[in-house]
């Protein structure tokens, strides 16, 4: 430790930087104009250090754990210390950069402190919109919506109108976006606010070998972890249902070799990138093992920060299905990473059976249903997310129902009412959970779920739920349940009548209704 | 108030007297930009409710309390007695019930009771017993006889 850091300071500091990435999530929250952000949390907020690697993050969304690093990184790589000032303000939402969709915008502030960089503010929300088709699947990146590559959107304290102007005449809802932008900034700045005053409390030397300290600490306790898994190669694999595109199962295919502290996990097996839309980018890829790892190794303690993730180290090539590269498309760039987690569970069961989960529904859930709101006439997306499905169970317990998936940890569904309010063409039925629809065993599987809506004018419909051939696993011989019977539409009154509803928008005339539905999942039955 | 679009609300104290629309504007800006660290001049804003505090001063009420009883509890207080189980090992042994809301100030109860109301039990032990006050609270000691 530094000779003027002592234990206390350094614990002090640590809580510190928590308590500021959760009041620049607030404020995102509360100064957002979008539900998917202050209602569904999907953003993420963080502090890095000068190198870019994490010091606290604020998760809505822990599929992001590397994302908004990578992104901080490759800014400092490509803007230059020397080429930052006081007051600028950088943005980008390049997929191949976050590993992400387009709606995922980054905003990214160089904090100085005397006269130098000492930490990067940095903010990721999900917009509304971002351009692009609507509804069904892509192709390509091109047709995903507007890629802004990494730019200055203020320049030391004076925003760049022409960037604003291209954002605007690109998104379909222009006030959402400008107005959340202005509340990543409001974000972005809180966070710059409180660490120039730490730096001004402590000196920029303690809080950066306060920073060093942390990581020093959670590597420790993360290497501990890793060192009381039995050495040995492990393997495991799963199929997704197709990629949106061709019909066809996409592999997943994991290999995690334990050698004393290090924890390797080897993806070059994995799925070449896809002709749809389920592709994402490296830093996905390292993010679903950094979710993985962090759950196994030291899953309670915070603030996430880099390093608790340096004993886990990543092999994956480029072009496969979680480090595509352009054109690839990438809007659903989240359901692949989760099943990626349930195999890194799966390979290390027989390692650490009391710390295994079975195969979870692994999908975020969505439907998007878009038309004319029948009270305004203007157009309106509707995005239903997340939902909850059923988890695996473990050796101690059964899985837990209703519950959203993984990667979206601290991700919430939208209560009904918010919804309702919004778009007076939409009603909610019911949301119920599916009985029997977890796997048998001595612990059994939790349950999915089904929602439904009532549509009530005219609007193009969507689902996207994973797992409706390939159903989630067991564990110690528990059998698969059944996949998830996704669908849409049927008439008011008549029989069910379920449609898969995943490629093509499905049209929903007035009177009928849609419902989206999760998996319930296997238990381990333990012998 | 909030800024056209935005779903959470600013509250913001108002001056008594005339309120000056784009005085209350600014006020609004800097209000946001003190509580988030940034402000959006220029945007539509909409007031989302108003609250008004008003203060005067009202008689003083006396407590209502309740009528006095007898020192024990009425037959009309009193409902059919019931098994209960207080110790483990020990078989259940019987125990009078009462309705609280029946009792007046001064009953008196020793257990082993149960005291009912439309919320909650009552659990006296045996050994423990409860008087009603003016204001109908139970003042209990624990194990008085014991």
């Amino acid at each position: 430790m530094n000779d003027r850091l002592d234990p206390i300071t350094a614990e002090i500091i640590r809580g510190n930087l928590v308590g500021i990435t959760n009041e620049m999530k607030t404020n995102l929250m509360r100064t957002a104009y979008n539900q998917i952000i202050y209602e569904a949390q999907d953003f993420t907020v963080g502090l890095f250090d000068a190198d870019g690697e994490t010091v606290s993050i604020g998760l809505g969304l822990p599929m992001f754990v590397g994302g908004l690093s990578h992104a901080v990184k490759a800014m400092i790589e490509h803007f230059g210390v020397d080429g930052m000032h006081p007051g600028d303000v950088l943005l980008t939402n390049d997929g191949f950069l976050s590993g992400s969709h387009l709606n995922h915008i980054i905003v990214v502030l160089p904090v100085f402190a005397g006269g130098h960089v000492v930490a990067y503010s940095a903010s990721m929300a999900h917009w509304a919109d971002v351009g692009g088709v609507l509804g069904g699947t892509t192709h390509d990146i091109y047709s995903e919506g507007f890629q802004l590559p990494m730019v200055k959107i203020v320049k030391a304290g004076v925003e760049d109108r022409e960037l604003l102007a291209i954002i605007e005449l690109n998104v379909r809802f222009s006030n959402l976006a400008l107005g959340d932008l202005r509340a990543q900034l409001a974000a972005v700045r809180t966070g710059e606010t409180r660490v120039t005053e730490l730096a001004a409390r402590y000196g920029t030397d303690v809080l950066e070998a306060a920073f060093r300290a942390m990581f020093d600490a959670s590597e420790r306790r993360a290497r501990a972890a890793v060192r009381a898994i039995p050495d040995g190669e492990y393997r495991a694999t799963a199929e997704m249902d197709d990629d949106g595109v061709r019909v066809g199962r996409v592999p997943i295919d994991v290999t995690v070799r334990i050698d004393g502290d290090r924890f390797i996990v080897d993806l070059s097996r994995m799925s070449p990138q896809v002709a749809g839309y389920y592709n994402s980018g490296a830093a996905a890829g390292i993010s679903a093992v950094h979710v993985a790892f962090k759950a196994l190794t030291s899953p309670t303690e915070g603030p996430v920060n880099a390093g608790s993730f340096r004993p886990a180290e990543v092999i994956l090539p480029p072009g496969t299905v979680v480090s595509a590269e352009r054109p690839a498309a990438m809007r659903w760039w989240m359901t692949y990473p989760m099943t990626l987690v349930d195999c890194i569970f799966r390979a290390l069961a027989p390692a650490v059976p009391d710390l295994a989960i079975a195969g979870h529904h692994a999908d975020i859930g969505v439907a998007t249903a878009f038309g004319q709101d029948p009270l305004t006439g203007q157009l309106f997306v509707f995005v239903h997310a997340a939902q909850g499905g059923g988890w695996g169970a473990r050796r101690d317990a059964d899985g837990e129902s209703a519950t959203i998936c993984i990667n979206d940890g601290d991700t919430h569904n939208t209560p009904i009412e918010a919804n309702e309010v919004k778009r007076s063409g939409l009603l909610a039925v019911r949301y119920a959970l599916r009985p029997d629809s977890g796997g048998a065993g001595e612990r059994r599987g939790g349950l999915g779920t089904t929602f439904e809506w009532q549509v009530e004018t005219d609007m193009r419909f969507n689902s996207s739920v994973e797992r409706t051939v390939m159903a989630p696993w067991g564990l110690e011989g528990g059998p698969r349940p059944c996949p998830t019977p996704s669908g849409a539409g049927r008439p008011m009154g008549g029989s069910p009548r379920w449609r898969a509803a995943r490629r093509t928008p499905f049209p929903s005339p007035p009177g009928s209704r849609s419902s989206s539905r999760q998996a319930g999942v296997a238990a381990s039955a333990t012998p | 108030m909030r800024y056209v679009g935005q779903e959470h609300v600013l509250t913001l104290p108002v001056e008594d007297g005339r309120i000056e629309p784009s005085a209350l504007g600014l006020a609004f800006d800097e209000g946001h930009r003190a509580r988030f660290g940034h402000a959006a001049p220029g945007q539509p804003i909409e007031i989302v409710s108003l609250r008004v505090s008003a203060v005067r001063a009202i008689p003083r009420r006396a407590p209502e309390l309740l009528a006095p009883g007898s020192g024990t509890p009425d037959a009309a207080a009193q409902r059919p007695e019931r098994l209960v189980l207080f110790e483990i090992g020990e078989g259940p042994r019987p125990c009078a019930v009462y309705e609280r809301a029946a009792l007046r100030a001064g009953d008196r109860i020793e257990g082993p009771a149960a005291i009912e109301e439309e919320t909650t039990t009552t659990l006296l032990r045996p050994g423990d017993s409860a008087v009603v006050d003016g204001s109908g609270a139970l003042l209990l000691e624990i194990g008085a006889s014991r």
